[in-house]
């Protein structure tokens, strides 16, 4: 799965303020500036692997 | 001789306590602030941030008090203050100087993580660096060492499933450098004239209302009180954790500031939904603030007086167009006189709290209705918060900028990703 396919769950699960800060959280545990659509050209496995762990953290309304 | 702590209070709207500004925050707001922080642990060092910022404002303000008293007495005055402040009921009664064992029951961050764990906040390592950071501060002022000369570390947490939590503590062969408290800040001298908003508030009743309330620990050391469980905390904690992540991310990961400070005021939006909200629903705010209530501007004035009451500064409403914009001075501001201290003015607004805390005035009274004692659950923080009517705060103003106040502007704005 890639990072584009990943944030397009989140943009189906959490829209407005909530999908704002939930893209905040994700890119503080990941490192990645996720609202920055030209980061996730430069993804790595490690960074996938981080990106997946976050969400299941965070968004408990996404099945990956 | 009991020992006490010197109290001060002024127009500036700050309480000081041994010369340490204290201010009431609820457990959602100390559980998203740490939460934001330790989001970043894959590469800052937040647990020593967490700690460390209890460090030095606690072991000034023992200090302060400590001279001519024994260790015994020294020590028991420190679990008791803990209590007093709302953190749970500590014993330390077995430290000496070289270190040695304390325990916490009923811990403030472990029972709030465990109230917020349906937030995702559920834990997998120990809860309670604040405390941790007070028994290093507490066993050094007793035996007369500098801060930074002792290591706590938690071993058991009830956050995690113990009983109780506990602490080994250690005296190091070297103190550790640490930032000094900053006290009071830099605040103005002499207040400003505050702006004139017309309302049938009387906030010198309330603020004499609210002075009555026993908001002081239990015998727990815990204090219920508007449907969450207050602090009455270290404003210096606040600030160095929040300015330390924004320090830090500045220098190693700018591309991430934005978000770091986004996630610092959206600890304001929780602050404010969980605690202003309690408050508007209590038998206080019907007893004290409802008579004088004729329309929700009322509310608003209302609010702000109760928010003067929490040590966080001097807040004035400079204006309100109903379900549009509401603009708020701020003198004092506990953010920006930490900030003008430690680091001088720059180019940044940085109330960062504050930002979020006066959307949540607007998104309880305009996006959602608070008057009707709704719920205050988690649909309906998202509903008031995250919908297309939702309240964002900016803060066209900041002392910390150099200007003269800090002034929050907040009006209905949507949110790119």
């Amino acid at each position: 799965m890639s990072a584009r396919s990943l944030l397009s769950k989140i943009d189906a699960a959490y829209s407005g303020a909530r999908r704002h800060f939930i893209y905040a959280r994700l890119s503080l545990k990941t490192g990645l500036d996720l609202q920055d659509p030209t980061c996730l050209d430069e993804v790595s496995a490690g960074d996938l692997e981080r990106l997946m762990g976050a969400i299941r953290e965070i968004c408990l309304d996404v099945r990956l | 001789m009991t020992i006490e702590l010197a109290t001060a209070s002024g127009d500036h709207g700050l309480h000081l306590v041994g010369g340490e500004p204290l201010i009431f925050h609820c457990h959602h707001y100390n559980a998203a602030l740490q939460q934001s922080i330790e989001d970043l642990g894959h590469s800052l060092p937040v647990h020593d941030i967490l700690r460390d910022g209890a460090v030095a404002p606690v072991h000034a303000q023992l200090t302060s008090a400590f001279a001519g008293h024994s260790a015994a007495e020294r020590l028991a005055f420190g679990a008791d203050l803990f209590r007093r402040l709302g953190f749970g009921t500590l014993s330390a009664g077995g430290l000496d100087a070289g270190g040695g064992q304390a325990s916490l029951h009923d811990s403030h961050y472990a029972l709030g993580f465990e109230a917020r764990s349906r937030h995702g906040a559920a834990r997998r390592d120990p809860a309670c660096h604040f405390a941790a950071g007070f028994v290093e501060a507490l066993a050094a002022a007793t035996f007369d060492a500098r801060p930074g000369s002792y290591r706590a570390v938690e071993t058991g947490c009830a956050a995690l499933g113990a009983e109780h939590c506990t602490f080994d503590v250690e005296k190091l062969a070297e103190p550790r450098p640490l930032s000094p408290s900053m006290g009071m800040g830099l605040v103005p001298s002499p207040m400003p004239p505050r702006p004139r908003f017309e309302s049938n508030v009387d906030e010198s009743f309330i603020l004499a209302a609210l002075s009555k309330l026993p908001l002081e620990g239990n015998e727990e050391g815990l204090i219920p009180a508007f449907g969450v469980y207050l602090t009455r905390h270290y404003a210096n904690y606040y600030n160095y954790i929040s300015y330390e992540l924004e320090r830090r991310v500045t220098a190693e990961m700018p591309r991430l500031l934005d978000a770091a400070r986004d996630l610092l005021t959206e600890a304001g939006h929780v602050c404010a939904f969980n605690t202003f909200g309690g408050i508007m629903e209590s038998p206080e705010w019907d007893a004290v603030v409802g008579p004088m209530l004729r329309d929700r501007r009322d509310w608003v004035a209302g609010i702000v007086s109760c928010i003067n009451a929490l040590g966080w500064g001097r807040w004035s409403v400079v204006e309100l167009v109903e379900h549009e914009r509401l603009v708020l001075r701020v003198d004092a501001s506990y953010e920006s006189s930490y900030y003008l201290q430690r680091f001088g003015a720059d180019d940044q607004p940085h109330c960062h709290f504050c930002r979020g805390a006066a959307a949540g005035i607007m998104n309880l009274l305009y996006a959602g209705d608070i008057t009707q004692k709704p719920t205050l659950d988690a649909t309906y923080y998202d509903q008031l918060f995250s919908g297309p009517e939702s309240f964002r705060g900016t803060e066209a103003r900041c002392r910390s900028r150099g200007d003269d106040c800090c002034e929050l502007v907040v009006e209905r704005q949507t949110y790119a990703v």
